[in-house]
C-alpha cells in the first residue's frame, strides 16, 4: 500500500514497509545530512546501523538511523540539508 | 530477573533462541532492525510475503532462510519467545545486567545468561573519497537491494575482492544493473597461493563449489576486472564521479556509484563493553571473542564463518546455556565450516587499507580525523590507542568506533612496525549505543 511522507516539507509517496534509508536514497537529492564537523554532503553507507552516517530527524526526534526505521503515513523527515 | 536473553535475530541469535524453547527455556530477543534475518537473510521474510520476484535475485541461499524465519517466528506468536524488534541494546555489564530501548520504551533488567548474536559488520576500508555520497560497501548495497532499494543511477564499478564482491555482481546482473568494472587492490586475492587449502575445502564441497562457479561466471559476463590495482582513489566534488588508480600507469573509470569492500569483521562494541576476553586472529586480522559462564558469543562475533556454521554456534549456545551436551553432527559440521573458511580467508585475505593511508585520507568519519592527524599523534604519545583517542576525539563520535577502532590499529602497527594485534583497541564502553538523556532518566524513575 502506498503511503505519504513528508521530507523537508515535500510530500512524496513511498510504499508501506520500506526502510526510510531506501526512501531517501531515491530522492532527487539523494542525502542524508551535512557533517557537524566540515558540512561535507553524506548519505547512508553501511546500511546496517552500524556507521551513522545516515542520521536524520524523524517526527522531531533528532539523530534516527534512517537505515533502521520504516516508513509511516504522515512521517516526518527533515535532513537540515544546506 | 530474566532468564536468557539474546541479542540479535540474525542465524545465531535465531536459532540460538529456537534450541532455548526446546527445552523450557523462554527468551527475550532484542534485535535492532525492523525485521528477523540479520545481514544474509535481511528482509527476507517480508521479501517472501510481498516480492517474490526478489527472492530469484538472491537466489536459493536466500530462500534456504525462510524456513529459520518461520520457526522463529512460530515461536513468538506462540508466545515461547517474547521478540523485540527495532530495539537497541545499548548498555551491557559482565555479570548480565542490560538495557534496551525501543517502539515501548526503554527497559533494563539483569539476565540469568545472555547470548550475543549480535554479528557482523564489513571491515572499514579507508580510501580517498570514500567519505562522498554515491559510496557504500558492498554489503550494504545488498542489504540496500534486498530492502528493495536501487543503487544511484549511472554505472557502478565495485572496489574489492571476496565471495561478497563476486556474490553481489553477479546478483547485481540479475537486477538489471550490471557493474561495470571490479578493481581489485592490490594483495586482493591469491587464489594461487592459497592451493593447499583448496584440498582441505574438499571437505565443504558445495560451498566451495558455489565459490568457482560464481567465479567462472564473473568472468563470463565480461565485467571488465582490473587485477593488482595501487593507489585507488575515489574521485570527485560532492558525490562520487569516478575511481582513479594506478597499474603501471594512472587509470580512471567513472562510476557514480563505487562499491567497497575489505571483507567482514566482527561487531565487536557489544562484546568488549561485556567485558568479554578478546583474542586476535591472524588468519581473520581482526579480534574475535571468547564467551564467559554468563555471556555467550554466537555467530560471526566468535570468528566470521558464515551462516552455517552460525546458525550451529547459535544452537551450540543454547545447549551450553541449558546445559545439555552439545552434538556431534554439529561439532563435525562446524569443523568443516571452519576449514572452507580457512581456504576463503587464505584466498581473500584483508588488504587493510588503513594501513596505508595517506595523510589526507579519513580514517575516522564520525569527527573526521584523518591519518596525518593520528601520525603526528602517534609522534608524541606512542601507540596508546586510548591517549589517542582522548587526544584526536578518534572514535569518540556517534558510531563510538565501530568503523575507526580497526583502522587506528592498522594505522598505528604500520606507522610503528607491529602488528594490529599489539597495537590493540581503545576501551569500549557502556553504553554501548548513544542514548538519549530522555533514555537514561527514564530508566532512573
Ligand atoms: C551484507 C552481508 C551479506 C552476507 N552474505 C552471506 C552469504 O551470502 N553467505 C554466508 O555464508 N555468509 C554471509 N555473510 C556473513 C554473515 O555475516 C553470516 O553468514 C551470518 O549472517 C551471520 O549470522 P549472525 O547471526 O552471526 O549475525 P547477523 O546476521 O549479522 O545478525 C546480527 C543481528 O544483531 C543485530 N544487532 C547487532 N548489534 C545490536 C544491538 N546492539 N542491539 C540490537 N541488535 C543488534 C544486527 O542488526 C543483526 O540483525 C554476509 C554478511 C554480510 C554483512
Ligand atoms: S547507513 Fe550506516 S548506520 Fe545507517
Amino acid at each position: 500500500m502506498p503511503i505519504e511522507l513528508n521530507i523537508d516539507g515535500t510530500l512524496c509517496r513511498a510504499e508501506e514497509d520500506e526502510l526510510l534509508a531506501t526512501v531517501l536514497l531515491r530522492q532527487p537529492v539523494p542525502l542524508f545530512r551535512n557533517h557537524p564537523v566540515d558540512d561535507s554532503p553524506r548519505a547512508a553507507f553501511c546500511m546496517m546501523g552500524v556507521c551513522f552516517e545516515c542520521l536524520v530527524e524523524v517526527d522531531g526526534v533528532k539523530n534516527q538511523q534512517a537505515c533502521l526505521i520504516r516508513v509511516k503515513d504522515g512521517m516526518r523527515v527533515n535532513r537540515g540539508l544546506k | 530477573m530474566t532468564d536468557l536473553l539474546i541479542v540479535g535475530a540474525g542465524p545465531a541469535g535465531m536459532s540460538a533462541a529456537i534450541e532455548a524453547v526446546k527445552y523450557g527455556i523462554h527468551p527475550i530477543v532484542v534485535d535492532n532492525r525492523p525485521e528477523p534475518g540479520g545481514n544474509i537473510y535481511a528482509f527476507l521474510g517480508s521479501n517472501k510475503r510481498k516480492h517474490p520476484e526478489r527472492i530469484k535475485i538472491f537466489g536459493p541461499d536466500y530462500a534456504k532462510g525462510g524456513a529459520l524465519i518461520d520457526a522463529f517466528l512460530t515461536s513468538v506468536e506462540e508466545g515461547r519467545i517474547t521478540y523485540h524488534s527495532s530495539a537497541r541494546l545499548w548498555r551491557i555489564d559482565p555479570d548480565g545486567g542490560y538495557a534496551f530501548d525501543g517502539p515501548d520504551g526503554s527497559r533494563a533488567g539483569k539476565a540469568e545468561q545472555i547470548i550475543l548474536a549480535t554479528g557482523a559488520q564489513e571491515r572499514p576500508m579507508p580510501l580517498p573519497g570514500w567519505t562522498l555520497p554515491g559510496v557504500m560497501g558492498v554489503g550494504a548495497a545488498q542489504i540496500l537491494m534486498k530492502s528493495g532499494g536501487e543503487l544511484p543511477a549511472g554505472d557502478i564499478v565495485i572496489v574489492g575482492a571476496g565471495p561478497l564482491p563476486l556474490l553481489l555482481a553477479d546478483q547485481l546482473a540479475k537486477a538489471g544493473r550490471p557493474v561495470k568494472a571490479m578493481i581489485e587492490p592490490a594483495g586482493a586475492s591469491r587464489l594461487l597461493n592459497a592451493a593447499p587449502h583448496i584440498l582441505q575445502a574438499a571437505a565443504a564441497p558445495k560451498t566451495a563449489l558455489k565459490g568457482t562457479l560464481l567465479l567462472a561466471k564473473r568472468i563470463l559476463r565480461r565485467t571488465s576486472v582490473w587485477r593488482n590495482a595501487k593507489n585507488i582513489e575515489i574521485v570527485g566534488a560532492d558525490t562520487a564521479a569516478g575511481v582513479r588508480f594506478m597499474r603501471g600507469k594512472t587509470a580512471e573509470l567513472d562510476a557514480a556509484c563505487v562499491l567497497i569492500h575489505d571483507g567482514i569483521i566482527p561487531n565487536l562494541n557489544p562484546l568488549r563493553a561485556a567485558g568479554l576476553e578478546l583474542e586476535y586472529s591472524e588468519q581473520q586480522k581482526t579480534w574475535h571473542v571468547q564467551s564467559s559462564d554468563v555471556i555467550h558469543v554466537a555467530g560471526d562475533g566468535a570468528g566470521i564463518l558464515g551462516v552455517d556454521a552460525a546458525i550451529i554456534s547459535g544452537r551450540t549456545a543454547a545447549k551450553r546455556v541449558c546445559r545439555a551436551d552439545p552434538v556431534n553432527s554439529d561439532e563435525k559440521a562446524y569443523k568443516k565450516q571452519r576449514s572452507f573458511r580457512q581456504f576463503i580467508d587464505a584466498t581473500y585475505p584483508p588488504v587493510q587499507t588503513a594501513g596505508k593511508a595517506k595523510s589526507d585520507t579519513v580514517l575516522c568519519r564520525c569527527e573526521m580525523i584523518r591519518a596525518g592527524a593520528v601520525e603526528a599523534a602517534i609522534d608524541t604519545l606512542g601507540a596508546d590507542p586510548n591517549a589517542i583517542k582522548r587526544a584526536l576525539r578518534i572514535g569518540m563520535g556517534p558510531c563510538q568506533g565501530r568503523l575507526c577502532n580497526h583502522s587506528l590499529a592498522d594505522y598505528s602497527g604500520t606507522k610503528l612496525n607491529c602488528s594490529a594485534k599489539e597495537v590493540g583497541l581503545p576501551r569500549a564502553r557502556n553504553p554501548v549505543l548513544p542514548v538519549s538523556f530522555e533514555t537514561l532518566a527514564e530508566l532512573e524513575e
